[in-house]
């Protein structure tokens, strides 16, 4: 298991892909601070706001599924789905005597830590490290950096669970354009139901969802049943996701 | 106080899952070696690469099994040679004994002049002969093969000897027709080998050369890094690269045709000779060319 | 140790209604080289995907090394090396960190094993060349390499001389032949030509529309596919006298029981029967045997399709 660990991270580690995304995102991520820092890009009712920390506005682009969607499934497509269309390197994978269970869980956990790498760490460092640049280093007080721990921790909880489902459409779809295309659908009727669906039952299942979670767990204050219900979801949706994975992983027959 | 407390809990736990860890390894490479031992598989051991240490070991382990399958390897091969050299001798004899009877019992018939008769016993006899040289030939591989024939270490001047040779077959080569090219440096070269094999070596090769040669030869004698190298080379219009792959192999004739011209003992003996003087010997085809190459390690006159 | 490396009992798969093969029964042991012929489509890479657990049975089943216990198979997988069509490469990477990846993945102690492969493939001198940018035989080769990096016990080829020229296919049937005879190395390759695998392999399997036609050894095609005229005549003996003087051929053999092979006068059975009867010899039978390789084996695959 460590091995295959190993040899994933090797991979992602001259994979192409993943590093245009470290360099667009290091990018962008600065641009959209530093617009908020100098208040040409005025943001309002953000939850960043509500928490007193709206120098961190932009933030809240790179925690919306309708964005981070996008980052998430390019590395899907070109780190996972390539794989099995293009290069077709996964058949040397699954015949060099490894469980396929142990190869998917290599492969969530490998993709997992860069996708989090990307989307989560790299705009919260250069967040950090902006507003200490312009001085506003006292809003990071001991009680807000709680705040951005308890925050960021069940949000990597929720972001877990999104990978795994990505991970899947880029298995099953075996193609970096479908399973951009499928990411981003999801996101999108996720979204809809959000905004526009306002009956009681798919809001209440909706409400239960890691998607509601995304927004919710950013709420400034959070009581611990909401905290122990939001790790519930997510514990609860992972272990569901990666069994269908597994169990698909181990049956699918290989090109 | 906490601190401190924290800082050795998690430092305690740290260490304790390494001991679990690298005690895991280890018990993974002993299952491993254990089936390797109990001859239940030939997998080489694999492992988590994760101390460098226990890598190192596992690299260590991995050599020693190479060299317990060249090993074995190189028995099996030998008892099948074995096994192969007296089936084939067997399958080699039949056809020659059962022509040499044939001849003897037509002699024996009355009818048939005495000159007919003559000339049967002759072919008889001619047959018998080389039956005998194959068998001679034969019995000479099998005693350069067992280890107890001493290899004698003098000081050889190749350039001499290869001379001193190709001088007495001058008659062979008229015989065929074959006027060798000969390309010998001007100065000596000297190894350090056993004469008396290393001019068998040379006798074979040139009798081979003139059985398979029709007209051109080059025999060159050559000294470069230290080696000495000997080739011969000559046409071999039929011959495939399967085929130089098995002219030192006992009895391989490559016309297939058991024509009589020779045993198909000759390049093993050499090939035997080389072997046993620590040289190498290759055989190449180009363009039609059989090149056979023999080298040994030169040193200096003393 | 068991001698038999792959046995499939029944092995059938089906997509969707239609049979890729049905009811294939191979037999591999240890140390031979198993050259598995068909045309393209005849299911041989159905097989070999099957035998390398890429796809599974319909029913039937696959024992790998004497154990045929579907949950340990992937265990036993570890001891062998496979290409399955076209070798799988990383594109961007070079031959060193390609090898390097299936190192980690297979937890083989030590770099050397790179070093050593990329040698024995003659990949050595290719630094930081990208795979994209390999030829075709390149790529075949760092596909042979990743398949040998482990240094397996059974090597699955599959139509391995695909895209290789024909020196490089030399070089391919050079290398199996020496890894087989040092290392005892199992072979199983597959071709759509009989004639391309004769000079490697020393067991052939025929495979025709899913189905094996014939498995048999390289002596045994040999047999059939030497051409040689088969006489039997009441005393050997004179009648190979009689060949050798009158016909003045020695290219015959003569086998232990007395009947005697002879590999010219294919075309002139009459002169040869004529100088034996008026010798005073009894023909007891006289027939022509053999045919070529492309020849048998369209034969063979032909009278299935009339059948």
């Amino acid at each position: 298991m460590s091995n295959l660990i190993r040899a994933e991270l090797y991979k992602l580690q001259r994979n192409k892909t993943f590093w245009v995304l470290i360099g667009t995102i290091t990018g962008l991520s600065a641009l959209l601070h530093f617009l908020i820092l100098i208040e040409w890009w005025q943001l309002s009712g953000t939850s960043f706001d509500s928490a007193g920390l709206s120098e961190l506005n932009a933030l809240s682009t790179f925690t919306l599924p309708l964005f981070f969607n996008l980052i998430v499934s390019t590395l899907a497509g070109f780190y996972i789905s390539n794989e099995f269309s293009h290069h077709n390197v996964i058949k040397n994978q699954m015949i060099s005597g490894n469980k396929r269970s142990h190869i998917f869980l290599a492969k969530f956990i490998v993709f997992t830590l860069g996708s989090l790498i990307v989307t989560i760490l790299i705009p919260l460092v250069i967040a950090i490290i902006l507003v200490m640049l312009f001085g506003h280093g006292d809003v990071l007080n001991f009680t807000n950096l709680l705040y951005l721990g308890r925050a960021f921790s069940l949000f990597t909880a929720q972001f877990l669970c999104f990978t795994a489902i990505v991970l899947l459409i880029a298995i099953v779809t075996e193609d970096s354009g479908k399973t951009i295309i499928f990411t981003l659908l999801l996101s999108i009727v996720m979204f809809v139901i959000e905004k526009f669906l306002t009956y009681p039952f798919i809001k209440m299942l909706y409400e239960n969802t890691i998607f509601h979670q995304f927004s919710e767990v950013f709420k400034f204050q959070m009581t611990n049943g909401e905290i122990i219900k939001s790790i519930l979801i997510a514990s609860v949706s992972l272990i569901i996701i990666m069994l269908c994975g597994v169990l698909l992983f181990n049956r699918k027959e290989i090109k | 106080m906490i601190y401190v407390a924290l800082t050795l809990f998690f430092l305690t736990l740290l260490l304790l899952t390494r001991e679990f860890v690298l005690k895991k390894e280890v018990k993974k490479i002993s299952k491993q070696l254990q089936l390797y031992n109990k001859s239940k598989t030939n997998k080489k051991i694999d492992m988590s690469l994760l101390d460098k240490d226990i890598e190192n070991l596992g690299i260590e382990i991995n050599k020693l099994m190479d060299l317990y399958v060249t090993e074995n390897r190189k028995r099996v091969r030998f008892k099948n040679e074995q096994k192969q050299a007296v089936a084939n001798m067997s399958h080699d004899l039949r056809t020659p004994l059962t022509s040499i009877l044939g001849f003897i019992q037509m002699a024996e018939d009355d009818d048939i002049t005495t000159d007919e008769r003559k000339e049967l016993l002759a072919t008889a006899i001619k047959r018998a002969k080389r039956l005998e040289e194959m068998l001679k030939e034969f019995f000479e591989l099998s005693i350069i093969e067992s280890t107890d024939r001493p290899m004698k270490s003098e000081q050889i001047n190749m350039r001499n000897l290869t001379i001193n040779i190709l001088m007495s077959f001058y008659d062979r080569f008229n015989d065929k027709n074959i006027e060798p090219i000969i390309q010998v440096p001007e100065n000596d070269v000297f190894i350090v080998s056993d004469e008396s094999a290393v001019t068998r070596v040379i006798e074979n090769l040139f009798s081979n050369a003139i059985a398979h040669s029709n007209g051109n030869l080059i025999i060159s004698l050559e000294e470069n890094d230290r080696r000495a190298r000997l080739i011969v080379k000559n046409d071999a219009l039929s011959l495939t690269e399967e085929d130089v792959d098995r002219i030192f192999d006992r009895f391989y004739m490559a016309d297939q045709s058991r024509s009589g011209k020779s045993t198909g003992l000759g390049l093993s003996i050499v090939k035997s000779f080389m072997e046993k003087m620590d040289g190498t010997i290759t055989g190449q085809l180009n363009d039609e060319q059989l090149s056979i190459i023999c080298e040994w390690e030169t040193v200096k006159n003393k | 140790m068991s001698d038999f490396i792959l046995r499939t009992n029944k092995l059938s798969k089906k997509y969707k209604s239609d049979f890729a093969i049905e009811n294939i029964n191979v037999t591999i042991k240890r140390g031979e080289i198993y050259g598995f012929i068909g045309q393209n489509g005849a299911g041989k890479s159905t097989m070999l995907r099957l035998v390398t657990g890429l796809t599974f049975p319909t029913s039937g089943s696959i024992e790998l090394f004497g154990n045929n216990n579907p949950k340990e198979l992937i265990d036993e997988q570890k001891r062998t090396g496979a290409i399955i069509e076209q070798p799988a490469l990383f594109p961007n990477m070079t031959a060193y960190e390609n090898l390097e990846v299936h190192r980690l993945q297979k937890g083989i102690p030590g770099k050397e094993c790179i070093i050593n492969t990329l040698e024995l493939v003659g990949l050595r001198d290719t630094g930081k060349k990208k795979a994209k940018n390999f030829s075709l035989g390149m790529k075949q080769r760092l596909g042979l390499g990743i398949a040998l990096l482990s240094d397996p016990e059974f090597l699955i080829l599959d139509e391995p001389t695909n895209g290789l020229d024909p020196m490089g296919i030399v070089e391919l049937r050079e290398l199996i032949k020496v890894l087989n005879r040092e290392k005892g190395l199992t072979v199983l390759i597959s071709s759509h030509m009989l004639s391309e695998l004769y000079q490697l392999a020393n067991k052939f399997g025929i495979i025709h529309r899913g189905k094996l036609l014939e498995e048999l050894t390289g002596k045994e095609l040999d047999e059939k596919c030497r051409q040689h005229l088969r006489i039997k005549v009441d005393d050997p003996t004179k009648g190979a006298t009689i060949l050798e003087k009158q016909l003045s051929t020695t290219d015959f053999e003569v086998m232990p029981d007395g009947t005697i092979k002879l590999f010219n006068f294919l075309d002139d059975v009459f002169t040869v029967s004529r100088t034996l009867t008026s010798n005073g010899l009894v023909i007891e039978h006289l027939s022509q045997n053999g045919d070529s390789l492309e020849n048998y084996f369209s034969k063979l695959i032909g009278g299935v399709d009339i059948v």
